[in-house]
């Protein structure tokens, strides 16, 4: 089955994240395809490269990363949502003088419409928010 | 339906009102909470099948005995196994 | 094509999500899938005309809810139920709405291939 999975709250605020992840796994696990993980809303901030978690913390954007590198789970991050809060692609960054290296390996930002191409191509969506 | 409800407030109530027999009701993160028999003035509607995601009551420290008798659970992968046997999904916020 | 509830079961102001939730139901609708868009529960207060959320700072959404028709996302409904609880009438609207029964609503619901919230 394929599924397509979106994240609307941040990380750490929220356990939303966390859920979704740990959903994610079981569903590979069960040999479901995990079309992509869309992140909408503060769900944007899970791609911040800089997330500095003390070392007896989960590092949930590292975990992403590792999710993209090890099980190629397309992660994209919502441009216009990350662009009003100051996630910028490098491209961006490098237009309008902003940090050129905001978002962590493995991610890539792109509009709405891969949201809906994901959603129209899969069996089945779900949202984690708060 | 799946419906995944993640609070344990309101919200929960507008679920039970607009489920009918043929969903099932999913309780994951805080609305777990809302599974315990003690203090809770949610009222389930006993035709709805609810599951308590159990990874997040453990992490609580809530268990089965505080729970209603009618609740069954499931780990992550039943969670899963709730997303293949019914569509669409709704979360609510 | 495939049929997606998009439901606003909260007032659109206070956050921007609401905003962003209105942009995936256009998007929804740019990319020719069948749209219904439901006010249910307390999310029928968006539908309120004369609301002034500039004085919060805030963007008004109604100019985007105007524009719902034009993307030919004709099927916005509410709920009857809500209007009845919360004691509004259709003609408090800012733009045309279906009054819809919460059995029916469900009907249609169960029949969807995805169901956005937020």
């Amino acid at each position: 089955m394929k599924i397509s999975i979106q994240i609307n709250a941040s990380p750490y605020q929220h356990q939303a994240a966390d859920t979704a992840w740990h959903f994610i796994q079981a569903a590979i696990a069960r040999g479901h395809e995990v079309y992509r993980v869309f992140f909408y809303h503060d769900g944007i901030y899970n791609a911040a490269r800089d997330a500095r978690p003390p070392g007896d913390e989960r590092d949930i954007v590292s975990r992403w990363s590792s999710l993209h590198s090890d099980k190629g789970v397309d992660l994209v991050v919502c441009v216009s949502s990350a662009q009003r809060r100051g996630l910028l692609e490098t491209s961006v960054a490098k237009k309008v003088g902003g940090y050129e290296n905001a978002l962590a390996d493995g991610f890539r930002i792109a509009g709405l419409g891969l949201l809906m191409e994901a959603v129209i191509d899969s069996d089945r969506h779900i949202i984690f928010g708060e | 339906m799946l419906y995944i409800v993640n609070k344990n407030n309101d919200v929960l109530v507008d679920c039970i009102e607009r489920a009918s027999n043929d969903d099932v009701i999913l309780l994951v993160e805080n609305a777990i909470y809302s599974a315990i028999e003690a203090g809770s003035s949610v009222v389930f509607d006993k035709n709805i099948p609810v599951y308590a995601l159990e990874p997040d009551m453990k992490a609580r420290g809530i268990g089965r005995k505080q729970s209603h008798d009618f609740i069954q659970y499931v780990d992550y992968e039943g969670f899963v196994e709730l997303v293949e046997k019914n569509n669409p999904v709704r979360s609510y916020f | 094509m495939k049929t997606l509830f998009f439901i606003v079961d909260k007032p659109l102001h206070g956050d921007v999500k609401a905003q962003e939730f209105l942009d995936t139901v256009l998007m929804a609708a740019a990319f020719d899938q069948r749209v219904i868009l439901l006010f249910e529960g307390k999310g029928v207060f968006a539908l309120l005309e004369n609301q002034q959320p500039e004085l919060m700072g805030l963007k008004n959404v109604s100019p985007i809810l105007s524009a719902l028709t034009i993307y030919d996302i004709n099927d916005v409904w509410v709920e009857e139920e809500a209007l009845k609880s919360l004691g509004i009438e259709k003609n408090q609207f800012v733009i045309p709405a279906k009054a819809v029964a919460r059995d029916e609503i469900k009907r249609h619901m169960s029949l969807a291939d995805h169901v956005f919230s937020f």
